[in-house]
């Protein structure tokens, strides 16, 4: 596979086929959002150090500002957009985790990540992922009341 | 964004990466393999680095091989250091690398790319330093193994177009006891404050029937093992106090002293961790 230039290519985007004209050192950021209209995935430090910018990548939660669009080809992409009813969702409200929001989609991807991959993750588990993100308001008692509500459902 | 083009490759055996890249080369394209492209895409965004071309390496199938081949473990350069942590087949190198950057980005950085990061920590290497890994590597003339030793000094030795194939540890070192910390300018707080950062001291030690190897990164400005040091570590004859100082003395270069902390901060660290990892190892006699 290569890529010289400018040129369409086809991403799975939350379960349908998209096409993007991209240039090959465009990130995937960038591309999901103003090439796919998809700006539940927020731009922030631009630099892998908050999380706001999280999406799922065959599952696994990948800082999106940290990938080419092009190196997205062939994987299973799923924004905040694609996450329908999941129960983070929810837990998010009920615990009333955020505040602006601003940091909130990229929590929401990487901590539905973990139930999925370890429904039973231990606490050090859950701190180690937990620590993928910042919340510049803070709300990490809530957010973490989330992820432990949900985590619990599983294992009882 | 990334503010200037590249083309991208993804070839998909390691003959055709290696001549890709002298083709590239030869066009004065400045190529560069690409893990997980974690370093690439941060210094392009900051005009520290212009490559012309990428090559990734991802499809590559030696590239991606993580298992035990006839008692050595093998692990692929472009596996990612979650990968190795979840597949727990090397516990020492699961810390080591476990503690890079955060768990997100690590389903992203290979290991391949740490190494021959150009940030001066390269934490994974430390495993591999105590564990006499060796380099599967691919270049233009074909493929050769050699010690890890032999390639490192303060960064990978590589020449132009070698292309890290492979890792490979014997099964016994992945079992051994070891002690490994990281110490970071934020420390261990509470959540988030105890988000992983840069080091500033990271060490491992392995305890190999009774003999301690031990490796660092962010005390120096490169990571290293030290044979001079565990010498003294390992000398029956000297006091805990003695060997402390002495070990200070057996460092490669002068203590790193910059704005995460003085020099004096990092040696203080440094002695703690010693003790630390002395105390640790039960019926080893120091
Ligand atoms: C937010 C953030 C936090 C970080 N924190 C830490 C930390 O705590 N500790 C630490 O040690 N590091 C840390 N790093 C550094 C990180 O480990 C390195 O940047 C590493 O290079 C990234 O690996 P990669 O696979 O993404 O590399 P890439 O960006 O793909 O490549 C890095 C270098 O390796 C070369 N390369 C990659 N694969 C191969 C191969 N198979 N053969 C030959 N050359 C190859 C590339 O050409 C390039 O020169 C951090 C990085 C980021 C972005
Ligand atoms: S914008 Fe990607 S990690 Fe901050
Ligand atoms: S809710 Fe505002 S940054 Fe997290």
């Amino acid at each position: 596979m290569k890529f010289l230039d400018t040129g369409t290519i086809e991403l799975l985007v939350n379960g349908e086929k998209r096409s993007a004209l991209v240039r090959p050192s465009d990130l995937l950021l960038d591309v999901l959002r103003d090439q796919l209209g998809l700006t539940g995935a927020k731009p922030s430090c631009k630099n892998g150090d908050c999380g706001a910018c999280t999406v799922l990548v065959d599952g696994w939660p990948v800082k999106s500002c940290l990938m080419l669009a092009v190196e997205a080809i062939g994987h299973e992409i799923i924004t905040i957009e694609g996450l329908q009813n999941a129960p983070l969702q929810q837990a998010f409200v009920d615990e009333f985790a955020f505040q602006c929001g601003y940091c909130t989609s990229g929590f929401i991807i990487n901590c539905h990540a973990l139930a999925r991959i370890h429904p039973k993750a231990d606490e050090a588990v859950i701190r180690e992922w937990l620590q993928s993100n910042l919340c510049r308001c803070t709300g990490y008692e809530e957010i973490s009341k989330a992820i432990h509500s949900v985590l619990s459902t599983h294992k009882s | 964004m990334i503010p200037f083009d590249f083309e991208y490759y993804k070839p998909t055996s390691a003959q055709e990466a290696v001549s890709l890249f002298h083709n590239l080369r030869s066009q004065e394209k400045n190529p560069m393999y690409y893990g997980g492209g974690t370093e690439i895409i941060s210094f392009s965004r900051l005009y520290q680095l212009f490559p012309k071309a990428v090559i990734d390496v991802k499809g590559i199938p030696e590239c991606n091989v993580l298992e035990f081949k006839n008692d050595k473990l093998v692990i692929g350069a472009a596996k990612t250091l979650s990968q190795v942590q979840e597949s727990n087949l090397f516990p020492l190198l699961n810390q080591c690398g476990g503690r890079v950057a955060d768990h997100t980005i690590r389903d992203k950085i290979t290991l391949g790319g740490n190494i021959c990061s150009r940030i001066p920590f390269r934490e994974a290497i430390l495993a591999l330093l105590v564990s006499d890994c060796e380099v599967i590597i691919e270049n233009k003339n074909g493929i050769r193994k050699v010690p890890l030793e032999s390639i490192y000094t303060e960064s990978m030795l590589l020449e132009p177009g070698d292309l890290l194939l492979q890792f490979t540890v014997e099964k016994n070192y992945t079992v051994m006891p070891f002690f490994s910390m990281k110490k970071t300018a934020d420390g261990d707080v509470d959540y988030p404050q105890d988000r992983i950062g840069y080091p500033l001291l990271s060490g491992v030690f392995l305890n190999n029937k009774g003999h301690i190897r031990a490796a660092f990164s962010g005390l120096c400005p490169y990571p290293f093992r030290s044979l001079k040091l565990e010498a003294v570590l390992n000398d029956t004859t000297v006091s805990p106090d003695e060997k402390l100082n002495e070990s200070v003395q057996c460092l490669p270069a002068p203590i790193l002293n910059d704005m995460d902390s003085s020099a004096q901060y990092r040696e203080f660290v440094f002695r703690n961790t010693l003790a630390g990892a002395l105390d640790n190892f039960e019926g080893v006699e120091f």
